[in-house]
């Protein structure tokens, strides 16, 4: 079993992987690091890579990735980070906002301008310079905003090379959109079937208010809005490795598809469950949390409608 | 397209599903969501630390 190479993972093996993991609500960094993290380090190959890469499969590293900035909204781009080269070694600098799972990472990939461009570097959570600022997110996960104040790093902390990463991070997005859709469809999944099972044993006007017509119709928009979202995930994970455009699409297609899902099987899920949807006891307040970060993470639905508009092919002549 | 699975990746949604089914409760879950300190790293796997993170 390996990360690296010939034997990477297949995009549906990982899209099953992450509709499980979402049906469970799992908190750990399994996106950030074996889809996002890992697929980064398998472009960027090196001796490094793949010795982090032995390493996830090891279960000793974990990743995540600080691309965001705080003028940058979902543009892969960094403005503020820099990199400069100083003799053998790198100068980072600057300032990334909402790095997921950084607290719990013992690697970081940050994404910064350098002098060919964009490029990316593995930096230490704990090197003299880096400063976490850590906080939990509404869904139970953790989160950082990361200050690099001069952080001096070794020749072979550059990932890949110098001025490359732009279109990759591209890809890599894409890729991780479309495994946090699959997470999405699963989170959905259990939304709906809690929903389902709920208003068949709540009673009220002496029947099972499973009975009345407005909520079936209520929870049949719910199973509808689901599985448009798993057709649209389905569609963006098998255009992968699709021309960057064609793939951009599709995954902006997935965004924009499972956002309006989960905000709508989400909300209708809690309003069905009545009170009982808003306590802390119950599952179905945590699976709308989740559901509700993953609607604007990667980019909210404007975001991708926008960037859907600009990738239009021209139309035929 | 095809959207059949291979009898491979049947198994691992099995195998995966049944894992954290026995492994991976809603308490359980709570629990490490609700853990206190917050950004402290761990050593090891999430999975190996119960809620030192």
């Amino acid at each position: 079993m390996s990360l690296g190479g010939e034997t990477a993972p297949d995009p549906v093996d990982l899209m099953v992987v992450m509709e499980e993991l979402g049906e469970a609500l799992v908190l750990e960094p399994y996106l950030e690091t074996v889809v996002t993290g890992a697929a980064l380090l398998r472009a960027s190959g090196g001796p490094t890579a793949d010795a982090l890469l032995d390493g996830i499969v090891a279960g000793d590293v974990r990743l995540a990735l600080g691309w965001a900035e705080p003028g940058t909204r979902y543009e892969w781009a960094p403005q503020e980070t820099r990199a400069e080269r100083k003799g053998e070694e790198w100068v980072l600098s600057g300032r990334k906002s909402v790095v997921i799972a950084a607290p719990w990472a013992t690697h970081l990939i940050v994404s910064a301008r350098t002098e060919g461009g964009v490029s990316l570097f593995l930096v230490a959570p704990d090197a003299p310079g880096v400063t976490l600022f850590a906080y939990p997110t509404i869904d139970g996960r953790r989160a950082a905003d990361v200050e690099f104040a001069d952080v001096r790093l070794d020749a072979d902390a550059l990932l890949g090379a110098e001025g490359a990463a732009l279109p990759l991070l591209e890809r890599v997005g894409d890729a991780t959109i479309a495994a946090m859709g699959a997470e999405a469809v699963g989170i959905m999944r259990r939304l709906l079937q809690d929903t389902i099972a709920y208003t068949q044993s709540r009673q009220q006007f002496g029947q099972p208010i499973s009975n009345f017509q407005v909520l079936q119709h209520r929870m049949v928009d719910m199973f509808m809005q689901v599985e448009m979202a798993t057709s649209a995930v389905y569609l963006a994970t098998l255009k992968l490795d699709a021309p960057a455009a064609e793939r951009a699409r599709a995954a902006s297609v997935a965004k924009v598809t499972v956002a309006e899902a989960c905000r709508f099987v989400g909300q209708n899920a809690v309003q069905l469950h009545g009170g009982m949807g808003m306590t802390d006891e119950l599952a179905i307040g945590h699976y709308f949390k989740r559901a509700t970060v993953i609607e604007g993470e990667l980019g909210t639905v404007d975001h991708h409608v926008e960037r859907f508009a600009r990738l239009q092919p021209e139309a035929a002549e | 397209m095809d959207f059949t699975f291979t009898e491979e990746q049947q198994l691992l949604r099995d195998s995966l599903r049944g894992y954290l089914r026995s492994h991976y409760g809603f308490d359980h879950r709570r629990a490490r969501a609700a853990a206190k300190a917050v950004g402290m790293r761990t050593r090891g796997a999430p999975s190996q630390t119960g809620s030192a993170y």
